[in-house]
């Protein structure tokens, strides 16, 4: 149990801080705590949008495609997810450029940096399955 | 080159092989385009295997094209994964020699802090002569190349059955994408088949290595 005095001088302390002023500051304490950006939704992300909705039409039109409009949208959102994780695989395999010199402790984090990917990996497999399967391709 | 069976909706495509592939005009900026390559990886070894996998399984939807590339993708990342593997070994190998050079240390003394070991394992690599000294002290202690191995692998067993995890995934993924392609259509079975051919092909080509003393 937190103590009283230890609560009043957590609220004191937390008074005199004001956390980030200037844009620049602002601007980069908000990915402080971002590791990999693969939590967050891929159509939130405006620079892919536009990909996005080009991917879909493509998608839905002609007797090549899917038909479905609302699948292809998922199709095409799961395609520009698999190639996030791809990025942030890659940026796992870049701190393990140099083999040759790498620790086991390197490995360890690499590894488990890996695993904490191949969650949303696997997600996105199953969405674009899932997919697949309403679309009645 | 193949004939595209619409005439208009396709594009020819070419990288580096001279093999041609129809690619859907509009999937051109979407799918077979190399990722970034890590030092040592060449942009053409890219385009040649996915050129290879494009003209074994033939594609014909822009479905099965997107399936295509996930399983280019899919090979690439096992390739770096194999590499991986490789050097886990080595790295284990290296901490084994260590470990016996160390408990082996005329000087040893379990609570010591500072240790001569590294040093020596360097000198291992090194120099062919001081090996030769190291090499008996060890055979005296029972650290033969073998009990070296050993203790090396079983080092390496963690991270290589977390490696071993991650293939299987990737093959699982691909599964659960073709399986649902596959149930209209005979697709998957060509990929699957191109994907293990592929796969058979690359453990021939990088057969394990035995672990030398260097």
């Amino acid at each position: 149990m937190t103590s009283t005095r230890k609560i009043e001088s957590n609220k004191k302390n937390a008074s005199r801080s004001t956390g980030p002023r200037t844009p620049g500051g602002k601007l980069r304490s908000r990915v402080n705590s971002r590791r990999h950006g693969l939590a967050t939704r891929i159509e939130d992300d405006t620079e892919t949008k536009d990909s996005i909705d080009c991917l879909t039409e493509i998608l839905s039109e002609g007797n090549n495609g899917i038909g479905c409009e609302e699948q292809a949208r998922v199709l095409a959102e799961c395609h520009f997810e698999k190639r996030r994780i791809r990025a942030a695989r890659f940026d796992v395999f870049l701190t393990m450029a140099d083999l040759e010199n790498a620790s086991a402790e390197d490995f360890e984090v690499a590894l488990r940096a890996m695993s904490n990917i191949s969650r949303y990996a696997t997600r996105a497999f199953s969405k674009a399955k899932r997919a697949i399967r309403k679309s009645g391709l | 080159m193949r004939i595209s069976p619409t005439g208009d909706n396709t594009f020819s495509k070419s990288q580096n092989t001279g093999t041609q592939y129809l690619i859907p005009k509009g999937l051109v900026s979407f799918v077979g385009i190399c990722p970034p390559l890590l030092p040592g990886e060449e942009e053409k070894n890219f385009y040649v295997l996915f050129d290879m996998m494009a003209e074994e399984i033939g594609p014909t939807t822009n479905v099965e094209w997107f399936a295509v590339a996930d399983v280019v993708d899919l090979l690439w990342d096992i390739g770096r994964y194999r590499l991986w593997k490789n050097a886990i070994l080595m790295v284990s190998r290296r901490d084994a020699l260590v470990t016996a050079l160390t408990r082996t240390h005329p000087y040893y003394n379990p609570n010591a802090k500072i240790s001569l070991a590294d040093e020596e394992a360097v000198l291992w690599r090194t120099d062919p002569k001081k090996q030769v000294v190291l090499q008996a002290r060890l055979d005296e202690a029972g650290y033969c190349t073998d009990a070296l191995n050993a203790g090396a692998l079983m080092e390496a067993q963690m991270p290589l059955a977390t490696i071993d995890r991650f293939l299987s995934s990737a093959r699982g993924q691909l599964n659960t994408t073709l399986k649902e392609i596959g149930v209209r259509r005979e697709f998957a079975d060509r990929a699957r088949k191109a994907f293990d051919e592929r796969l058979k092909l690359t453990v021939e080509v990088l057969k394990p290595k035995q672990i030398g003393p260097n």
